[in-house]
């Protein structure tokens, strides 16, 4: 859906708009997809239930490939390249998720749904960062680092890009640090172990940046099944996106202050 | 409000485009002085609980809400959905950045709709948890500050007077006749009579709380304050002070109230508790502190449970004479959960809020 339809949807009720950004073939669409098929096949289960989309036909059509692939070694493209209806302005997904006690807790998320040529629009120049404005209204941000590329001869190409892609984030869109920030590492499947230093680097510069940036492994869809099966890190994205622990307000008044100090300054008010 | 626009209204789109924004602009002033000139507070408080709990079945908001909502926007932008289904953020979204308008109007503090309407905030929200949806938590926040400022202001305002004009009475010049000399004399004795009667009032509320905390007996009870259940101390602290203060009160005598429940106390009365844990030790006499029996707080009562939860439990226990199914009930209409734990002194401010809330609206 284009932005007049997700008005439609955040128009009615509260949706949590997640942003995910990354370069071409970073693993953005298999990410999406990959969550979509866990949702729509009880794969979240406990912790959330698949609440439906209004847009299936969208994820439908990025799984085709995926409902093509009869079993066995990964093939080399399980998404087709993204491309949008209108250049000029960005796509979304919609999943609504159920969890809590009886499930009785609904989020609506829209997911941005970008060809990588935006991102990298991005990182070239700081002046395409006018049409990320919507990030800014971001309830989260998915930076997906492509795990292939960060083990490769591109290594420093694919960290130094991420680097810029936060910079923008922070200099450029002056997102609001609070706002979670999960740097999604795609294709774990392929990443030896103990991960590549590159890894812990990005996330010490994003929490330089002024984020609390969380590091989530993923294999949206493993070739190594066994080790690490179809979906792995999926859900833990979702979690550390919307799960925030419940805070309570102060019971009182919004200055804050508590006990004998406020107390006294009863006649001194006067 | 208005300034803040752009950023609250982020709730409903990614990006507001100047046109809406324009629409909303236009919109906004329009509604807040419907709420402010409306015959009753009807709909000035269904705007509260609209902008405090959103519109749902939960909130029973008065018939007349949407419809004026909808049709005010719509003056500007015709094109904006009448179905909820389709606009209830939106609406919620409208109502916030009205109410915030209202409250930093010139003057608010000395006008009773916006005063009514901090109040109300501060009731519904104290005791809910910060909402999990991140732009919704700035929308309510903004409220919530600006509603605590203005209660503070307008209490201030109450208690602190003019200069005692005694002056005006030694200038006073020898007149041709009485008639004349009585036009001069009279308003000046009337001002200074009238600023030692609000000195007064303001010294006796004064002495009437410091006794009361000296005291340290519920004059409700008959018992002192600390050989109280917790959960019947938490609802006399919180009400006989309510009212005892002039209204609205100041933000310290909150903090008489933390003082009340707290005192002389031991560690194991001052835990956590939830209003399952507190509802057994309500008899009669702690249910009428917040279900007095006065008509036009009971119909705000029950028409929005939400603004005044606790004030709701006391009256529906009060007239099922704590039947079953309140549990249920009390969560399906407040949205507060039956089971959620909080201290003790919480409570009592709570019930401070809710009955300055309703003294505020009986006045």
């Amino acid at each position: 859906m284009g932005n007049d339809d997700a008005a439609v949807v955040m128009r009615a009720r509260y949706t949590h708009l997640i942003t995910v950004l990354g370069c071409y073939n970073a693993g953005k669409t298999c990410f999406l997809n990959s969550l979509y098929l866990l949702a729509s096949s009880n794969g979240l289960l406990p912790d959330y239930r698949f609440a439906g989309s209004l847009t299936l036909p969208g994820f439908e059509n990025r799984a085709r490939l995926l409902r093509k692939w009869p079993d066995g070694p990964l093939p080399p493209s399980l998404a087709d390249h993204t491309a949008l209806s209108d250049p000029r302005s960005p796509a979304f997904l919609h999943l609504a998720l159920q969890s809590g006690p009886q499930y009785k807790r609904q989020f609506d998320l829209l997911f941005t749904d970008l060809p990588g040529e935006w991102t990298e629009a991005l990182i070239r120049r700081a002046s395409d960062a006018e049409r990320f404005r919507f990030v800014c209204r971001a309830d989260g941000i998915i930076v997906v680092i492509d795990g292939q590329a960060i083990i490769s001869e591109q290594r420093h190409a694919e960290a130094h890009r991420t680097r810029l892609l936060l910079d923008r984030l922070a200099g450029n869109l002056e997102v609001d640090r609070d706002i979670p920030l999960v740097l999604l590492i795609s294709k774990s499947d392929l990443l030896p172990d103990p991960r590549p230093d590159e890894l812990s680097a990005l996330r010490d510069y994003a929490s330089g940046l002024g984020f609390s940036p969380e590091l989530v492994f993923c294999a949206a869809f493993s070739s190594r099944y066994a080790e690490m099966p179809h979906g792995t890190g999926v859900k833990e994205v979702i979690g550390k996106v919307l799960l925030r622990p419940a805070q309570r307000r102060p019971v009182g008044d919004h200055f804050g202050s508590r006990g004998a100090s406020r107390f006294h300054q009863f006649r001194w008010q006067l | 409000m208005l300034r803040n626009l752009y950023e609250w209204y982020r709730i409903v789109t990614a990006k507001p485009d100047d046109e809406t924004i324009r629409h909303r602009q236009a919109s906004i002033p329009e509604l807040v002085d419907r709420l402010v000139c409306a015959e009753s507070f009807d709909l000035l408080v269904g705007c509260t609980a609209a902008a405090s709990n959103g519109l749902n079945d939960r909130n029973a908001q008065p018939a007349s809400l949407v419809p004026t909502l909808v049709e005010i926007i719509r003056k500007h932008q015709p094109a904006f959905p009448q179905d909820l289904s389709e606009n209830a953020l939106d609406l919620r979204a409208c109502c916030a950045v009205a109410l915030g308008e209202m409250l930093i109007r010139p003057d608010a503090e000395k006008k009773k709709e916006p005063v009514l309407v901090a109040s109300l905030l501060l009731s519904a929200n104290s005791l809910r948890p910060v909402p999990s949806e991140r732009y919704l938590k700035v929308v309510l926040d903004g409220l919530l500050t600006l509603a605590s400022e203005l209660l503070e202001r307008a209490a201030l305002l109450r208690r602190n007077g003019a200069t005692l004009p005694v002056d005006r009475l030694s200038k006073l010049e020898a007149a041709a006749d009485v008639a004349a000399f009585q036009q001069q004399v009279v308003p000046a004795i009337l001002d200074c009579f009238n600023e030692l009667q609000r000195r007064a009032i303001t010294d006796r509320e004064e002495r009437e709380l410091l006794w009361w905390l000296y005291a340290g007996s519920s004059s409700i009870i008959r018992k002192r304050v600390s050989v109280l259940k917790p959960a019947v101390a938490a609802v006399c602290c919180g009400g006989e002070l309510a009212n005892i203060a002039i209204q609205p009160p100041l933000a310290s005598i909150r903090h008489m109230v933390y003082r009340a429940v707290e005192e002389g106390r031991k560690a194991k009365d001052l835990a956590e508790r939830s209003v399952e844990d507190m509802v057994p030790d309500w008899d009669e006499n702690v249910l009428r502190v917040l279900a007095p029996g006065e008509s036009r707080i009971e119909s705000l009562i029950s028409a929005h449970p939400s603004l005044l939860p606790l004030s709701w439990l006391c009256k529906r226990l009060s007239d099922s004479q704590v039947g079953s199914g309140w549990k249920e009930e009390f969560e399906l209409k407040t949205g507060f959960s039956p089971t959620e734990k909080r201290p003790t002194a919480d409570w009592a401010a709570q019930v401070f809020h809710e009955r300055s809330a309703q003294r505020l609206l009986a006045d």
